[in-house]
């Protein structure tokens, strides 16, 4: 349609440039008017399109930029989950650790823990291979049973101190009464032993040859 | 024996009776104390040490599984968190150094966390095969390497005689320092363990 008008233009100026024939200069100037007239039409034509070019190239450019940007965050927010994760898990093990310590059985909290470190791996392998969709599903996995894990172990850590000092207490209230009837017997057995020596002195007899 | 040397050995046997009764209370003082130490081996398929490779030479070929085994011990006395490094050496790449317990500049291809009990024994599996490869001048460089089903982009340089070490290098956690340690202390003296494994390809 552009090329058409175009086309169109510049034949009319081409009739307009022609030999001088018979033709008044009037109709001379119309022609010219009518083909300058087609121009512009045609000039505003084809910077409508350029601005819907410009328009629909500006709309693609920004499609494409959002993806790129989503891309990275997505690879960054991650990458700070993996280490957010990472974390977690440290912090589940760091609890486990006090509660071995203060005699806590860990074994079902080792296993769990041992669940989470798991997901991350497999985390980490999503990650590498782009795949950060299921990176993210395996990390939340990791970062609940690590939560989970660590919160336990919190737990049943304060309530192994508190069993631990209870029993510390009963011991040593049952170590001293031991001690002081242990004594108070060996004083009491030295005596009936004191008597009972002194008795079997006085009762000898001198031996006479 | 007169009555003096009674009431000594009276006094001895009373101090001997009460230091028994608050023994238990006594012996938290002092720990019972044994030397620290943490065992790792690599196992073939059948569990044992041997069966490496899959036929009897020890050549490989691309493409063909590796079946190997990951054999651990805690004896530290409290549970470890443990990483394993896995890392592929070319002959011009130093091993691990034992006695200064420095772990191997080559990259870590893969890495396997556990986190294992006092006294506890694991076995983690470890089967590994050369996926993809390349040849540029000269060289052939493995580029994929497959892990436990995961496929990983190396970028390994294989020499003249065409022959690598595997080695896995045993990190634990240090609380202290918050992060893995290649070494630990035990005894006073830095320890570390660190297993390698010959390996001679076949890329016709």
């Amino acid at each position: 349609m552009l090329d058409r008008d175009l086309n169109a233009a510049r034949n009319i100026l081409e009739i307009g440039r022609g030999p001088p024939d018979l033709k008044s200069v009037e109709s001379l100037t119309s022609t010219r008017a009518r083909a300058y007239d087609v121009f512009a039409r045609a000039n505003l034509r084809k910077k409508e399109k350029m601005k819907r070019t410009l328009y629909l190239q500006f709309i693609l450019i920004m499609f494409v930029s959002s993806y790129f940007i989503n891309f990275v965050s997505g690879e960054s927010d991650v990458l700070n989950e993996i280490n957010v994760a990472e974390r977690d898990i440290i912090q589940g093990y760091d609890a486990i650790i006090l509660a071995e310590k203060n005699g806590v059985n860990i074994v079902n909290l080792v296993r769990d823990l041992n669940d989470a470190i798991d997901s991350l791996s497999e985390a980490r392998i999503r990650y590498y291979q782009g795949d950060f969709e299921a990176a993210f599903s395996y990390l939340t996995a990791c970062k609940e049973i690590s939560t989970v894990v660590r919160e336990e172990a919190s737990a049943l850590y304060l309530s192994a101190v508190e069993e631990s000092e209870k029993k510390l207490f009963q011991n040593s209230i049952l170590i001293r009464v031991s001690i002081i009837i242990i004594f108070f017997s060996f004083i009491f057995i030295w005596k009936i032993f004191k008597q009972h020596y002194i008795k079997k002195i006085l009762d000898m007899k001198p031996m006479v040859e | 024996l007169n009555l003096d040397e009674w009431r000594y050995i009276f006094i001895i046997t009373g101090i001997f009776a009460v230091s028994i009764v608050a023994m238990p209370v006594i012996s938290t003082y002092f720990p019972q104390t044994q030397e620290p130490f943490f065992a790792m081996a690599v196992l073939g398929k059948r569990l044992q040490a041997g069966d490496y490779y899959p036929t009897d030479e020890l050549i490989l070929n691309i493409r063909e599984p590796v079946p190997w085994n990951i054999y651990l011990f805690n004896q530290m006395g409290e549970s470890q968190y443990t990483s394993i490094k896995v890392k592929i050496l070319s002959n011009s790449v130093a091993s691990p150094n034992t006695s200064l317990c420095i772990p191997s500049p080559a990259p870590v291809i893969y890495e396997f966390r556990n986190i294992l009990l006092s006294n506890e024994t694991k076995i983690v599996p470890f089967t590994w095969e050369i996926i993809g490869t390349y040849n540029d001048a000269d060289t052939t460089i493995i580029s994929k390497i497959k892990i436990n089903e995961s496929p990983i982009d190396v970028d390994i340089v294989i020499e003249n005689d065409k022959s690598l070490r595997l080695v896995l290098e045993l990190w634990l956690y240090n609380n202290i320092s918050t992060e893995f340690s290649f070494a630990w202390i035990s005894n006073g003296e830095p320890r570390c363990i660190w297993n390698q494994l010959w390996i001679t390809f076949d890329f016709s």
